[in-house]
């Protein structure tokens, strides 16, 4: 994440859930040496598993020696959380709120620390919100209605929610949408740099650095070398 | 990608209505996805920042 600020610049987590796609994102990241998130929703997770997923991201990593992560997108509930963690996966999105909108703050809390705490045994970068995202991940043929508006970050409000849980990343609202409709939905990247001016999250740890090949989390399927974490 | 990726296939069996060996349709459906990814990759400002293993 300090290599992201330092060199200003994104990592994009592309879904994928099936073959091709793994080859398609695989081949990108080695034809422009560009690191690369692959990350499963809940829908994909149930088609692919959590260990196939895992073991397609190292085979591809080694194969074409890029440099990927992967990611738990939207993580319905704590247990899917957990054993996304217990699989390897380097980050979890927790995703509460999204999956029950009548939980209460407290309750996201909750669960989410339950998560993070979890994510100590293997070092996973945790990810979550306060807020759900609106929007399904479909073509969307109308525009974009008053109802898809998604609900945009607070930032006091995030800012205590990242310290009550203790999160790695926050999952930003400024006026993203899962989705595609026939015009792009308008995004605040100002309110996000507000957003991340106000340092919301401080990862414990170096993430970025790891060196992926020698340093990394264990991604062996039942962890058998916990120890060597270097984290 | 899912765009891209549904797109490719629509096209694909479009164009071999006799061909049932999906392997030999996979081709140009990998090609759409890459193009798409590395779109974005191209937008994110992270082409060649890949960490080179030590190793």
């Amino acid at each position: 994440m300090g290599r992201t600020r330092t060199h200003r610049f994104a990592v994009g987590a592309f879904n994928a859930g099936d073959i091709e796609t793994f080859r398609a994102i695989a081949e990108a990241s080695d034809a422009l040496s560009a690191p690369v998130l692959i990350e499963a929703s809940a829908s994909e997770v149930s088609f692919m598993g959590l260990r196939l997923l895992r073991s397609l991201v190292d085979t591809y990593a080694d194969e074409f020696d890029i440099e990927v992560y992967l990611n738990l997108d939207h993580a319905p509930s704590i247990e899917a959380a957990k054993a996304g963690i217990d699989a390897g996966f380097e980050l979890i999105h927790i995703d509460l709120s999204g999956s029950d909108h009548s939980l209460s703050t407290d309750d996201i809390i909750r669960g989410t620390k339950e998560v993070v705490q979890y994510a100590t045994s293997t070092g996973a970068l945790v990810e979550s919100e306060d807020h759900w995202f609106s929007g399904s991940s479909t073509l969307h043929p109308e525009a974009i209605s008053t109802h898809s508006q998604p609900a945009k970050t607070d930032p006091e409000q995030a800012s205590r929610f990242v310290k009550a849980t203790g999160i790695d990343t926050f999952a930003v609202a400024i006026g993203n949408l899962h989705g595609a409709y026939p015009t792009p939905p308008r995004t605040g990247f100002r309110a996000s740099e507000s957003l991340a001016g106000g340092a919301l999250c401080q990862p414990q740890s170096p993430w970025w650095q790891w060196d992926h090949r020698d340093s990394g989390p264990d991604r062996s399927v039942g962890g058998h070398q916990q120890d060597q974490y270097q984290l | 990608l899912r765009i891209a990726h549904r797109t490719a296939l629509e096209g694909e069996l479009r164009d071999h209505p006799d061909e049932y060996a999906m392997v030999k349709l996979v081709g140009p459906l990998i090609d759409a996805v890459r193009d798409t990814v590395e779109q974005k990759i191209q937008a994110f400002g992270s082409a060649r920042l890949a960490a080179i293993p030590s190793a």
